[in-house]
């Protein structure tokens, strides 16, 4: 069972020349003038502990917490699957990133909203999300 | 009691004019050719979830694998993400400068709020073969 080290939200990412990995933008809420409105082109980025060859399953949810009568057929939700194709050479391989497009969702009202990270179907992560109204 | 959402370890924190985070050189190992081994300045980047007006002292312990301090850094949480159904989020990060690891092994990095232990991060500081260019 592979085991998530962290999770979080960013506008975008990037693989250097040295194949580390760079983190642009991250945030923690969304705000906005009018309702509804649109996750912008953005990114969950997540890093893993797998074995090497390990095949990870993985679905994502974004769903309305607060309030509830937000719509929440407007979610997105999305399943992925990978491997962590790394050799066993050192402690660098047994890592792996996943990067998730979570651009474009559709947020009907302010609330609490939560980004769900699922493996084998089970829920391991959430991120919570606050859409706020901007004045 | 704060909760702690994410920790990460980066070579630079950058935060833009949106108060938004951009975390460069993500890395969860070190390397070198020679001990000891001097890393001029990493970050101890870290989200975390607090009630309305909580503020709270962030810590980062840096122990080696004989279990000795080799440095400790302290930050007052203060940047505060905004108000959201169910809280505030923050950020809080802690510099490492000039910091000398004196032979390999796996270091760690204690993280506590208000002197709360709330996790631990490894690190692993490895003794890189000739013919491995990797950091």
């Amino acid at each position: 069972m592979p085991t998530l080290e962290w999770a979080l939200l960013c506008d975008s990412h990037e693989i250097d020349a040295a194949g580390k990995l760079n983190l642009l933008g991250e945030y923690s809420r969304i705000s906005s003038l009018t309702f509804p409105t649109v996750v912008p082109p953005s990114f969950c980025v997540t890093k893993w502990t797998a074995r090497p060859g390990e095949n990870i399953s993985l679905s994502f949810r974004l769903r309305a917490l607060l309030p509830t009568t937000a719509n929440v057929d407007d979610v997105v939700t999305n399943t992925d699957s990978f491997a962590n194709s790394k050799a066993l050479v050192s402690v660098f391989e047994n890592f792996t990133y996943h990067y998730f497009p979570i651009g474009g969702a559709v947020l009907p009202s302010p609330g609490e909203y939560a980004f769900e990270i699922f493996v084998n179907n089970t829920l391991i992560h959430t991120i919570f999300l606050p859409v706020i109204p901007l004045d | 009691m704060p909760a702690l959402e994410w920790v990460l370890l980066c070579e630079n924190h950058l935060v833009d004019n949106h108060q938004r985070d951009s975390l460069i050189v993500e890395f969860d190992a070190i390397s070198g050719k020679t001990f000891p081994l001097m890393m001029s300045r990493f970050f101890v980047v870290s989200r975390w979830r607090v009630d309305v007006d909580e503020s709270f002292v962030f810590r980062a312990l840096l122990v080696n694998p004989g279990g000795n301090m080799l440095g400790d850094g302290k930050a007052v949480a203060t940047r505060v993400h905004g108000l959201s159904p169910i809280g505030f989020t923050c950020t809080a990060s802690i510099c490492f400068n000039a910091t000398q690891f004196n032979e390999p092994g796996t270091y760690r990095i204690e993280i506590c709020a208000n002197d709360v232990f709330a996790h631990t991060i490894f690190l692993p500081v490895i003794l890189e073969s000739k013919d491995n260019a990797d950091s």
